[in-house]
């Protein structure tokens, strides 16, 4: 084999590994709309899906967007912002976490921009503790929502001649990170089982690119940022015992395992 | 001895005590199969039930309220099934209870038709475990109409469908931990099903016997025992039928587990909290909150070690988070300190009482009515403490506080104050609120009327229905979106079929939206 060949060789391989390992991270998604992503599989036989979406308002004056999250089968809405613009020196913002509604109020003007800049602390949504069957042991599981996010809202007036005919450039960008978990642990006199583990519903920051115009014409949108959906491992064991109080692993099973979907726009690349 | 006698009587020796070996040591695994049998007639299974009384001592929990109570409780579930011809089957699930505490869930029944099931129809989405249960009827039906054709499966066993049924039922996890221990400790290979399970451990046993006549019901009980242990070991008990009606009920179990991380492994993670990534940082928050709710000192600990590095302001959001998810006394106290001593994180304290499920304190309780009474010196936290006194309503019902925001929205002096008091009501999901929204409803200001649809979102009582579909009548395409977002925000797209349906027809600026949720 010649120098040339081992390089080609060696360049082949060299490919290869690099897609495996990149692949193994991410499930790499191409939106076709940006602005209406959603991921969908199933987790202990209860649907499991992740939406975010961006919509113009009615009004054609704003952008509106929000986060879905069905983790076990119980649907909330994770979070809410809406920005409607007033005129060319005032706008609005609304946002709801968990369909509690934390700040509503008019954009700042700073340096010829209209801006709003907020973040949460960390917040917990608990969910109804249900029993789960595994094996012989029944377990009572805690499961909820892990959950903290921003929100930065930025517009920049881009006005010509006639007045009417300009547009606002801008971006409305979320910081979310979202994890779901689920934790389960029962112990019987001779049998021990328990169901552990996350999922990371959402982790990146995604948000919307607006062109808002003023002649009424429907703003047009485009995806920003880059945000993984639903990489986890949610595990399950059941143990019985065996003399002299040793522990026996008579089950061991993953009820979830996936990297996850990610989408990237602009700029961002989904590439570790 | 003749050498060739002599091995000849070694060997007879080794036999004998091979065979006397065998005879004693009986295999290590073994299962043993109870069956009760009883007689009854061919026309019962036309209709059948199966139903359990069970008697427990419960631990309930509630996040709604975040407190934990003991209750004795008593079920009687019943499962019965109407077989209406060949082909379709309805079965119907039904739960009653009687508890010593007031339980807040409510007793459901369902039915199924056959062809519903073989659909995956369900009636309540947070009912899908009994759904799986109840398909497992379904499938069972399809199998006995199969084998019933075919004829290889076992003719005592094709003619009772029902009795399959049942054992099926009440035997499915057990039997799936039967093989998977079997499996793995033996590598016994098997099928999941109860009668090659029988055959494979030379217990098999004649279940049941059939007539024209008659047919010879049972009732089974299966112990694993011997499991490669020298004394027996009952592995389970548990039928799936019971764990199922639990699980779409509420959890119960009667013990509790009260494991959490301590401090001393967390805290070397929350040294290196600034180069943790932002998933890490969640985890990391999930264990501190758990440790710190069972674990007094932990919290003792995290005070003292935020009291260091409460300069930080992005650490210092950090542990508002996790105070208020703790939500002890101790840590809303630790919060309303913080609130005077440090302004810039004003905001991010009141959205944490907002965002919180733990109810507020007394003191906390205090100190947003002040705020709001505060209301014409400083407008931005009185606004803040009315959504947050809003939320807190969605814990506790204090007459009080509803009164208060009532007569807020009634003395309101512009739109803006109307708006506020309308998305307070809102963020309390308290249908007590239903008068004033309705007032708000029928406001002149379109913006009004939009936030008090809004405020409808966390509501989801049959009234709430009605003003919902009474919102989608307004001519405001603003007032008809908010209706669409409550909707969403409900969940319950399927209880608005016809007005999705005309939205989509009559409503172009709304269509893609009623589209998504139709």
């Amino acid at each position: 084999m010649n120098t040339r060949t081992r390089v080609f060789n060696s360049g082949i391989v060299f490919s290869a590994l690099f897609f495996w390992l990149t692949s193994n991270l991410y499930t790499f998604a191409y939106a076709e709309d940006p602005t209406h992503l959603q991921v969908q599989t199933k987790l202990m036989g209860k649907p499991l899906v992740v939406q975010q979406n961006a919509d113009p308002s009615v009004s054609q004056q704003g952008v509106q967007t929000s986060t879905l999250v069905q983790f076990l089968g119980i649907n909330t809405q994770l979070m809410n912002a809406a920005l409607e613009l007033q005129s060319t020196t005032l706008g609005t913002t609304n946002w709801y976490i968990d369909g509690k509604q934390i700040w509503s109020g008019n954009l700042a003007l700073q340096s010829g921009s209209l801006v709003y800049s907020g973040g949460i602390a960390p917040i917990q949504i608990p969910f109804p503790l249900f029993a789960y069957p595994l094996g012989p042991i029944t377990l009572e599981v805690d499961a909820g929502i892990d959950f903290q996010g921003n929100l930065a809202v930025h517009l920049t007036p881009g006005l010509s001649i006639p007045v009417q005919d300009s547009s606002l450039q801008g971006t409305m960008q979320e910081s979310l990170t979202a994890g779901g978990y689920l934790e389960g642990y029962a112990k019987l006199l001779i049998a021990r089982a328990g169901v552990g583990g996350k999922v990371n519903l959402i982790d990146g920051s995604v948000g919307v690119n607006a062109d808002i115009f003023f002649n009424q014409s429907p703003p047009t949108l485009g995806g920003l940022g880059k945000v993984v959906f639903l990489n986890g491992n949610v595990y399950a064991f059941v143990d019985t015992i065996k003399l002299f109080g040793q522990w026996n692993r008579v089950l061991s099973s993953n009820l979830y395992s996936w990297a996850g979907k990610c989408y990237a726009f602009g700029a961002a690349t989904c590439t570790p | 001895m003749h050498s060739v006698t002599r091995v000849s009587l070694g060997l007879s020796t080794l036999l004998s005590a091979l065979g006397l070996f065998h005879l004693f040591h009986k295999p290590a695994q073994s299962l043993s199969h109870k069956v009760k049998v009883e007689k009854v007639s061919a026309s019962e299974i036309k209709s059948e039930s199966y139903s359990f009384d069970r008697h427990i001592k419960a631990v309930l929990s509630d996040h709604a309220h975040g407190d934990r109570n003991f209750a004795d409780i008593r079920y009687r579930g019943i499962f019965k099934i109407d077989r209406l011809d060949a082909e379709r089957a309805r079965i119907t699930f039904t739960l009653d209870h009687q508890a010593s505490a007031a339980i807040p869930f409510e007793v459901t029944i369902h039915e199924w038709t056959l062809t519903e099931l073989k659909s995956g129809a369900t009636k309540n989405e947070q009912d899908e475990e009994s759904l799986n249960i109840l398909k497992d009827f379904a499938a069972l039906y399809a199998f006995r109409s199969q084998e019933d054709t075919s004829g290889k499966y076992d003719a005592r066993f094709s003619k009772q469908g029902y009795i399959i049924i049942k054992e099926k039922i009440r035997y499915k996890s057990t039997l799936a931990a039967a093989v998977q221990i079997l499996k793995s400790k033996h590598q016994i290979q098997l099928d999941s099903t109860q009668h090659t399970l029988i055959k494979a451990m030379g217990k098999e046993t004649s279940i049941v016997r059939a007539s024209k006549s008659s047919v010879m019901k049972t009732t089974s009980e299966y112990q694993i025992t011997q499991l490669g242990a020298a004394r027996p070991r009952l592995i389970s008990t548990a039928p799936v039928v019971e764990n199922s009606l639990i699980s779409t009920t509420m959890a119960l179990q009667a013990s509790h587990s009260d494991q959490f991380i301590p401090w001393k492994m967390l805290e070397p993670k929350l040294n290196q909290i600034a180069t943790l990534p932002a998933m890490d940082r969640l985890s990391l928050f999930h264990d501190l909150v758990n440790t710190t709710k069972k674990d007094a000192t932990a919290f003792q600990e995290l005070k003292g070690w935020l009291s260091s590095q409460s300069s930080n302001i992005e650490i210092r959001t950090f542990a508002i988070g996790v105070l208020a998810t703790q939500g002890s006394e101790a840590a809303q106290h630790a919060l309303l300190e913080w609130y005077q001593q440090f302004p810039e994180s004003r905001s991010t304290i009141l959205n944490s009482f907002t965002t919180t499920t733990a109810p507020i304190t007394d003191e906390v309780h205090s100190f947003l009515s002040d705020l709001i009474d505060q209301k014409g010196s400083d407008p931005d936290p009185a606004a803040a403490a009315t959504l947050t006194l809003g939320s807190a309503l969605q814990n506790y019902n204090r007459s009080s506080d509803i009164s208060k925001l009532q007569n807020l929205y009634q003395s309101a002096q512009n739109t803006s104050e109307q708006t506020l008091y309308l998305d307070a009501m809102g963020n309390s999901g308290n249908p007590e609120f239903l008068d004033t929204i309705k007032v708000g409803l029928a406001a002149n200001d379109e913006m009004v009327r939009e936030n008090a649809v809004l405020a409808l979102r966390l509501m989801k009582d049959q009234l709430t229905h009605d003003l919902v579909e009474q919102a989608w009548t307004d001519s405001s395409l603003k007032v008809k979106s908010a209706a669409l977002q409550v909707i969403q925000y409900q969940g319950s797209a399927g209880n608005y079929q016809a007005l999705l349906a005309q939205c989509i027809s009559q409503t172009p600026e709304l269509k893609s939206t009623c589209g998504q949720l139709l």
